[in-house]
């Protein structure tokens, strides 16, 4: 059977190559600055031109890169931003109340039309890997959120790469959260930075998932204000507690805003202890941007973590977009671009 | 990530490998042996250009398969290239007070 040939032709052409699955690129500029063909098999890319099922792509005029990963979206959130004020100015708290004004009328349908439509963006842009983080919802069936992003992502398997990390708050009982683990997510998730005991609130995250040999990401100091010790940082908590266990498994600190306004010699060894801990570290600039600083009059603080010392110090960084068109970011969009640019 | 004072490459890094990394997938691009999850954009201009968002067409692939396709038509009431006639250059005198 004659292989298929296919050229990507003008960027301002018809666009027909959704599903055409490929065996080899030819004459496209690879990220050194030269031109080459590219093969591709069972998935991979392979050295020199391909020879198995699939496609050949001509692919003159365009540069190849690789595609981009969201490390952290909220996917049963996303694009309720019509539902409620854009312009209510939310900090985090704020946001929260927000959205949990509406998470009544939520249901599984109603997470999962959206999260597609939000994996179609963020397809659209290259990102073909997402890691969601799921509510445990305290009205109705607490399990509708992590039920429908679980098929989702058995849906889409073999197209995009979803991750379901559930997100329990503090005041989700024991019982709850501890069934919700066992629904099929991929990664145990948790909000100490908003729990009256963060310690406890780490504490049940790490127990649940040794227990279950799940990777872990929670929601860490996403604040600004630093007054407290150190020792009471979440990043610090969970650093520790990874130690203390010999946690083998992957472990997530997403936002540590509160790193990005320590003074060096506060950082220097939070990030001694985090890189002891083997933690990587997720930032989210925009919807930090956003959600930090409004108490300020001046000189707002950038809600950024210490990207550049973190990345010095040899810790893993990923960067992602968090939300979007939620209470806690209005106007947030799934682009590579503007997540570069913006911070 | 640039605007938050990362240079051009660890910005890329940041939301491509390091993401990746952070997710516990292997590497995925343009390198032998890696996951075929790429992304197409026009060769018009240099990496900056990629990274300032200045191409809005682009094909994307995942795991060697064409994911998503997306072509931009555009319409500018401007010229492409500065041709003017004649290099004629003229001063603005700015009027003084009499």
């Amino acid at each position: 059977m004659a292989v298929e040939q296919f050229s990507v032709g003008p960027p301002d052409g018809v666009a027909h190559l959704a599903g055409v699955a490929l065996r080899s690129l030819r004459g496209v500029r690879l990220p050194d600055g030269t031109v080459a063909d590219l093969g591709v098999a069972d998935g991979r890319v392979t050295d020199g031109p391909g020879a198995g099922p699939g496609a050949d792509l001509d692919a003159t005029g365009w540069r190849v890169l690789p595609a981009a990963a969201e490390p952290h979206a909220h996917l049963d959130k996303a694009l309720t931003g019509p539902r409620v004020d854009p312009g209510a100015g939310n900090d985090l708290v704020a946001a929260i109340a927000q959205w949990r004004t509406i998470l009544p009328s939520i249901d599984a349908a109603d997470v999962a039309a959206r999260a597609l439509a939000a994996v179609r963006r963020y397809a659209a842009r290259g990102i073909t890997a997402i890691r969601t983080h799921v509510d445990v919802p305290l009205d109705g069936d607490p399990m509708r959120g992590i039920d429908a992003l679980v098929a989702l992502r058995e849906r889409l398997r073999g197209r995009v790469t979803l991750q379901v990390c559930m997100l329990a708050g503090s005041d989700v009982p024991d019982a709850v959260h501890a069934a919700a683990v066992t629904r099929g997510v991929d990664v145990v998730g948790g909000c100490p930075h908003l729990a009256p005991d963060p310690h406890r609130e780490v504490t049940r995250a790490l127990d649940l998932a040794e227990r279950h040999g799940l990777p872990v990401d929670l929601h860490a100091d996403e604040q600004t204000d630093v007054s407290l010790p150190d020792r009471e940082l979440d990043v610090v908590e969970l650093a520790e507690q990874v130690l203390a266990r010999g946690l083998p498994q992957r472990v997530t600190a997403s936002h540590c805003v509160r790193l990005g306004s320590l003074p060096p010699e506060r950082l220097d060894p939070v990030l001694d202890l985090v890189a002891r801990a083997g933690i990587g570290i997720v930032t989210l600039p925009i919807t930090n941007l956003y959600l930090q600083g409004r108490d300020a009059t001046h000189l707002a603080p950038r809600g950024l973590t210490a990207v550049r010392r973190i990345l010095d110090r040899g810790i893993l960084l990923g960067a992602g977009a968090d939300n979007l068109r939620d209470p806690f970011n209005p106007a947030g969009a799934p682009t590579r671009s503007r997540r570069r640019r913006c911070s | 990530m640039t605007a938050g004072h990362l240079r051009p490459a660890e910005a890329l890094a940041a939301v491509t490998t390091g993401a990746r990394e952070v997710l516990g997938l292997p590497p995925a691009g343009p390198v032998p042996g890696h996951v075929a999850d790429l992304v197409l954009v026009p060769d018009s201009g240099d990496l900056g250009d990629v990274l300032a968002g200045a191409e809005d067409a682009r094909v994307v692939v995942a795991g060697g398969r064409v994911l998503a396709d997306t072509r931009v038509a555009r319409s500018l009431d401007l010229p492409t290239g500065v041709d003017l006639p004649s290099p004629v250059l003229t001063r603005t005198v700015i009027p003084t007070a009499p």
